[in-house]
């Protein structure tokens, strides 16, 4: 079901009272369940790009980036009518979906890696892909999951250290350390590939 | 800022972008149905004509065979993982993997048995050289199916084609099953490093459903998919697609009404540049009255597509006439020799529906410069009146394998009313010896899986 943005306005105020009797982990049916699902189909309109993109700098993987788009803006829904402050939505989604990309982490217990990147690509295949070579962002994904996500949280979205901070659940110290440390291991790396 | 944040922020949002606002899916909520896949679908038919079957009785059941032709020897300067093996599998790519068939459903009621299967229910992964089992792969729900699969040439990359072809039901109605047509495929990579397969999800930038008849190769590489669709009365499309980063590059026709066929990797050549495009121009046959008119095509236009020259149009690729042999059917299923000098194709009679009595075919090799026929290799001869245990079925022949010049491959080949795997050297038949191993581990069971599946990946 997808909303018009032109109604985000009605959405974004105190939620409704839910029904008696509703108990399901979504908002109810009815008025205020139309309103939820309107609500965050707009907002998945505006920000679902920006927060794919974060989660496939994190995950390197396309599809799970997709999923956890997904599963963010699903958890939004289903908590719509509990959230005490809908103007921090967005906040809201971001540590979902960086919490989201830990998990698939650490089901996966594996790094991220560029999809479907050969084991070690063919000379043709470094002429074809040579142009589009990002090497800090390969030597991006070496970095320990922490780190990368300081990384990408601030230079990517461009969050200050206290929003970084609430995204990634630590203290503004330790974004500010994490990011040093992360900056220089990624200039180490950079270095030795030279 | 410091130079190095400065390259990570510009790195980063230039990485980003291969998630363009297009690919983004819409949002489905709990409870919401309306961007749900379909329901229950049915497999998508080729409309393989009659003539066809004496190559592919399995294959007329599915929608596209990915019998692939492997090269021998990766690139120059590929740096790839080291292996080297001894003969007799030399050359052969590491690992293969082929569909098997399983069931969906299956129960009695009232004391009659209902059940309904799939060819590629799901698929395994082994080691060449030991037929050691490395991977059992199945499509993740509700997708079922593994339509098409491709290997690069190390045999260590594998990309698999999933759709979903589920009936809860017997006497599904035809307007469900009709859904299966147009549900997106669901594509999933596969990647064995140190003897452990990884599974992904690849999330192409491209759409394809059943229903537009796709194929699929993988370059020699591994890092660009080649997918074909459309057709028939639409425009025929190529799509070359970067796998790391998404890019397309897309070759179309006007509207035609042929198919455009990839035959899995064996439409690449070894370097990557030359991608063969067959036209199939057999119309499908749908009911008795057509089948009984019939004729199938003598000939099979062929277009090597240069991926690396400039231009989109499909009609820029060089077009080739392969001409059948006489009193035979046009070949089908061609593939290129890795260096790129030879074309390959089966042939058999064109007697018309040969449902009974002697069948004869051959492998037919063809000049890729000039589409004349060269060479007749590995003739078969199938009795349709064989009535022993196990015999049943029809002929069957698809390459598995050919080294770079194309005089040595891997083949299922009828052989006394059986489809057996072996190798094919200097027109000689053998069920084992170079390049198969001596002591062929998991081969028998790679053999019955492919008289019933459809797909092959080495």
């Amino acid at each position: 079901m997808e909303g018009d943005v032109a109604h985000l306005p009605d959405f974004t105020g105190p939620p409704r009272a839910r029904p008696a009797g509703d108990s399901g982990g979504r908002p109810a049916e009815g008025t205020a369940g139309t309103a939820a699902s309107h609500a965050v189909t707009a907002l998945y309109r505006s920000h679902a790009l920006g927060l794919t993109r974060l989660a496939f700098l994190m995950l390197g993987d396309r599809q799970a980036a997709e999923d956890v788009v997904q599963e963010a803006f699903c958890g939004l829904f289903r908590a719509w009518d509990r959230l005490p402050d809908h103007a921090n939505v967005l906040g809201y989604l971001r540590v979902s979906v960086v919490n989201g990309c830990r998990s698939v982490l650490r089901r996966s217990k594996r790094a991220p890696l560029a999809l479907a990147a050969p084991p070690a690509p063919s000379a043709e295949a470094d002429v074809l892909v040579g142009e589009e070579r990002r090497e800090a962002v390969a030597a991006l994904r070496r970095l320990p999951p922490r780190q990368r996500e300081a990384l990408v949280l601030r230079y990517f979205a461009d969050l200050p250290e206290n929003e970084t901070a609430k995204a990634m659940g630590v203290s503004r110290g330790t974004v500010k350390s994490t990011t040093a440390r992360g900056l220089a291991a990624l200039g180490r790396m950079l270095r030795e590939e030279q | 800022m410091t130079a190095l944040e400065e390259r990570l922020r510009g790195e980063l949002r230039a990485e980003s972008e291969i998630i363009t606002p297009e690919s983004i899916a819409p949002l489905r909520l709990p409870g919401d149905t309306e961007h749900m896949p379909g329901g229950p679908r049915r497999r998508s038919s080729r409309h393989w004509p009659d003539w066809a079957k004496p190559l592919a009785a399995a294959a007329a059941a599915a929608a596209v065979i990915a019998g692939t032709f492997a090269i021998a020897h990766a690139l120059p300067g590929t740096g790839r993982q080291p292996w080297s093996p001894t003969r007799p599998y030399a050359g052969v790519p590491r690992y293969y993997a082929y569909t098997l068939q399983g069931d969906i459903y299956n129960y009695t009621r009232h004391g009659t048995q209902y059940g309904a299967g799939v060819t590629d229910r799901y698929l395994k992964i082994r080691a060449t050289d030991s037929g050691k089992l490395i991977a059992t792969v199945f499509p993740p729900k509700p997708y079922n199916d593994f339509e098409m699969i491709s290997a690069d040439a190390t045999g260590t990359v594998f990309v698999l084609g999933a759709m979903r072809y589920w009936e809860r039901y017997a006497n599904t109605r035809p307007s469900v099953l009709a859904r299966n047509q147009v549900t997106p495929m669901r594509f999933l990579l596969v990647r064995i490093t140190g003897g452990r397969a990884q599974v992904f999800g690849l999330h192409l930038p491209v759409t394809v459903t059943p229903g537009q008849g796709p194929s699929m190769a993988l370059s020699p590489d591994g890092t660009r998919l080649a997918l074909a669709y459309g057709g028939r009365g639409r425009p025929a499309v190529v799509d070359v697609i970067t796998l790391p980063y998404g890019r397309v590059r897309r070759w179309t026709s006007p509207r035609v009404p042929w198919a455009p066929l990839l035959s899995g990797r064996g439409a690449w050549t070894a370097d990557g540049r030359t991608l063969v495009l067959q036209e199939e121009n057999a119309p499908p046959v749908r009911t008795r009255s057509a089948l009984d008119q019939y004729r199938p095509p003598t000939d099979t236009p062929v277009r090597l597509i240069d991926t690396v020259a400039q231009g989109s149009s499909l009609a820029a690729g060089k077009l080739l006439v392969l001409r059948a042999p006489a009193g035979e059917s046009a070949p089908w299923r061609v593939v290129i020799t890795p260096d790129g000098t030879k074309l390959i194709g089966g042939t058999s009679q064109a007697q018309f529906r040969p449902r009974n009595g002697i069948e004869r075919g051959a492998l037919s090799v063809y000049s890729a410069r000039t589409g004349a026929l060269l060479q007749r290799l590995a003739p078969w001869k199938w009795n349709n009146n064989d009535n022993r245990p196990a015999h049943g079925g029809g002929p069957k022949e698809q390459l598995a394998w050919s080294n770079p010049s194309g005089s040595q491959f891997i083949v299922l080949h009828p052989v006394d009313d059986l489809n057996i795997l072996g190798s094919l050297t200097g027109g000689t038949f053998r069920t084992a010896g170079a390049p198969l191993p001596r002591q062929p581990a998991g081969y028998q069971e790679l053999q019955n899986a492919l008289r019933t599946g459809t797909q092959l990946a080495w």
